[in-house]
């Protein structure tokens, strides 16, 4: 290089070490007050409860917080219409900046009526530093019950333990917030959540009607959605019969929904393929192929009855937790021209649910 | 002289010049003006790139002169410099300028919140022109190395997204075909491929063994970047829905956005969208400026180096006053969608089969000559 081209290429790499970006949003971890759970409660008529949990890192930055290490969570509550101003409110009550990019899990209360929650959620997906892989799940109102998971060096969250690993349970349940946020604006699909009931059982769902307080599906119907939404990985059947117990373990499920539409109503035509093992059958049950066969029957009844009582609770409550109505607009755009602005469910539902089971057994025969 | 560049630089020029730096905002406008119909556009401007391409290329190889200008000056030599080219200077470095200012925004929007925009568009345009600035050779190697690693990087992070792969029928489209909005979202989705000339500048520079193979490699290169957007197009719609696709700004980064790796040290994977799409922005701003750059010095005789760094300055400090006087994301979009976009395409539109044609008497009439 000539004299000339080092002097350019050391004023250009000035340049660019100037105007390096970034720097104007750097900001150290004890500058930063990272919450992990944002919990929302009603306080009145307008107004919620917002609480922001802090995690305590470890003894040696717990001064930071001027939290005792054994506290593995720090709170701080407010009271607000809205999340912004929540964060502005809290932000008064912290000496670091609030910082919402690592959040894990919103937890809200099942009494905030559905309208509400619609506006929460949409407010917190416009922001778009907030992080939209956050899990949604609901809780009886109530003083925040934080599950924890005490792990050094960091406390972490049981909801969000729980929601990570997807095959952990019976069945797969999570909701992320964005998924929540495209059901409240799609046609045709009624936003659902799982429900935390004390102390820390998640087996029921919560769905959002386009108004009012949210219906909360009984375990059975809850189940019944898993399986025609394919969330289902383990599940286990237990039958009293014949002076014994028949029990079925690791049942998979494998759901093929066919949708067509007549007078007024969605037809859903659900195909289940199911797959579990014969675990215990009662003391004069041999392990005949016509014995396993009449098991195979009375799981396959056992799922046909959640299933339809899962689509029940539907045309009851007037909701679609399936995304059945929006699944058909899509594939029938045309349709959709004069129902695209409705909301939650279009059309009832008529379901027709096939199961066939497939037993195997497994281990030691007796 | 400047030293040809081979067949498959070419392609990879070609191919950033287009489509790559503009990658981010446009499905919202699609989805919102024409619904799941969209496909038909992104077909539609796809099939237009790659036809208007072949126009490009055939005037490049009819005129034979070293760059877009010099040829213009051949055919038009009082209409072609005094009114087609400032036309087409300043259409074309408005769409790069309001391009540059939307992916700043973009950046400041979704990352870097409390940084100001004009440090990140300069930090940008500063690369562009260190790429730019050099050897028609040289520029050609970076592209051919980077393009490939940019293409790969976005192809992991579409890989993760697929977990999130839900709704396959609004892919198909309405049976109602709707000519209006179709017409408009072409229009406004026509910047994607507005190539500032780059295929005609570059197209004589290329060793070709046979002309035909000029035609097919920028053909194939329009083709490729087509088939890139119909991909993000797909991955944003099959994720999100229509009706969640078109109340986002920025559509692709947020559904990148929904990527998380549990077993990854870097949780949000999609944040390898900010390096892939600054590179593609850099490297599509160091093409466009190139050639720009090659084509204004092609209007005098012997171009000093003092003056090519003069009109790099220019262009820069016109690119960032654009930048910087548009107020919000919001007014971008807007302007960029149904004024600039437009413009670009009835400029193209217009002129080139007029400049084709006038290509086609010249080589006619040339003297016999030995043709490439």
């Amino acid at each position: 290089m000539t004299w000339k081209q080092w002097i350019v290429s050391g004023m250009l790499a000035v340049l660019l070490g100037l105007s390096l970006t970034g720097c104007w949003d750097d900001e150290t971890v004890t500058q930063r007050a990272t919450a992990f759970v944002l919990s929302i409660m009603p306080a009145s008529d307008h107004e919620f409860r917002f609480t922001f949990y802090f995690p305590n890192p470890a003894q040696s930055i717990s001064t930071n917080v001027n939290l005792p290490s054994s506290e593995p969570f720090a709170k701080t509550p407010v009271i607000a219409h809205s999340i912004s101003q929540a964060i502005r409110e809290a932000q008064r009550d912290l000496a670091r900046d609030l910082f919402l990019g690592q959040l894990q899990d919103i937890i809200v209360s099942r009494d905030i009526p559905a309208q509400n929650i619609d506006r929460l959620v949409q407010e917190y997906n416009r922001d778009a530093y907030s992080s939209n892989t956050v899990f949604v799940v609901a809780e009886p109102t109530g003083p925040d019950p934080l599950p924890v998971t005490t792990q050094e060096p960091v406390p972490s969250v049981y909801y969000t333990q729980y929601f990570n690993c997807s095959t952990c349970q019976p069945a797969y349940l999570s909701r992320p917030v964005w998924k929540v946020w495209d059901a409240f604006v799609t046609p045709g699909v009624s936003p659902i959540i799982p429900y935390a009931s004390p102390p820390t059982r998640i087996v029921r769902m919560l769905v959002y009607p386009v108004k009012g307080r949210p219906v909360l599906m009984t375990r059975d119907e809850s189940r019944g959605w898993a399986l025609m939404m394919n969330h289902v990985h383990k599940e286990s059947y237990w039958f009293r019969k014949d002076g014994g117990a028949t029990v079925i373990k690791r049942l998979r499920a494998r759901a093929h929904v066919q949708l067509t539409y007549r007078a007024g109503h969605l037809i859903a035509n659900v195909r289940i393929d199911a797959h579990g093992s014969l675990i215990e059958w009662p003391p004069d049950f041999l392990v005949t192929p016509q014995n396993v066969g009449l098991a195979q029957a009375i799981t396959s009844k056992e799922i046909i009855t959640e299933c339809l009582k899962a689509v029940d609770f539907a045309n009851r409550t007037r909701t679609d937790p399936f995304g059945w109505g929006r699944n058909y607009l899509f594939a029938h755009p045309d349709q959709g021209l004069q129902f695209a602005s409705q909301r939650g469910m279009v059309w009832p539902i008529t379901a027709h649910v096939t199961v066939i089971t497939h037993l195997s057994t497994s281990g030691v025969s007796d | 002289m400047v030293e040809p560049i081979s067949p498959g630089q070419y392609m990879w020029m070609v191919g950033i010049s287009v489509v790559a730096a503009g990658v981010y905002v446009w499905p919202q406008f699609v989805v919102q003006n024409a619904g799941t119909n969209g496909i038909y556009t992104l077909i539609t401007i796809t099939v237009l790139a790659m036809g208007l391409a072949a126009l490009e290329v055939g005037l490049a190889l009819n005129l034979q002169e070293p760059t877009f200008v010099s040829g213009l000056k051949k055919v038009l030599p009082i209409i072609g410099v005094g009114f087609i080219f400032p036309l087409w200077a300043v259409i074309h470095i408005a769409a790069d300028g309001v391009i540059l200012a939307l992916y700043g925004m973009m950046i400041r929007v979704n990352f870097y919140p409390n940084t100001p925009r004009l440090p990140m568009d300069t930090a940008i345009v500063v690369m562009a022109i260190w790429i730019g600035g050099r050897s028609l050779s040289a520029i050609a190697r970076s592209v051919q190395f980077w393009f490939p690693i940019i293409l790969v990087l976005l192809l992991i992070v579409m890989t993760f997204s697929v977990r999130n792969l839900e709704y396959w029928s609004p892919l198909i489209p309405s049976s109602h075909f709707l000519a209006l909005p179709w017409a408009k979202t072409v229009l406004g989705t026509w910047f994607l491929f507005s190539n500032a000339a780059v295929v005609a500048t570059l197209t004589p520079h290329v060793r070709w063994r046979r002309p035909r193979d000029a035609y097919v490699t920028a053909m194939a290169a329009m083709g490729g970047q087509g088939v890139i957007l119909l991909v993000l197009y797909a991955v944003g719609l099959v994720t999100l829905g229509p009706d969640g696709l078109s109340r986002i700004y920025w559509p692709l980064v947020y559904v990148f956005s929904l990527i998380s790796v549990q077993t990854f040290f870097l949780k949000s994977i999609g944040s390898f969208v900010i390096m892939v799409w600054t590179s593609t922005t850099v490297l599509y701003m160091a093409v466009h400026l190139f050639c720009f750059n090659w084509n204004v010095m092609s209007l005098g005789k012997n171009p000093l180096v003092l003056w090519r760094a003069v009109a790099f300055g220019a262009a820069a400090l016109i690119l960032l006053a654009i930048t910087q006087v548009i107020p919000s994301n919001v007014a971008a979009a807007v302007i960029l969608f149904n004024v600039v976009s437009p413009l670009t395409l009835a400029w193209r539109v217009l002129f080139l089969p007029i400049l084709w044609l006038l290509s086609l008497r010249y080589r006619t009439n040339r003297p016999s000559e030995e043709s490439l």
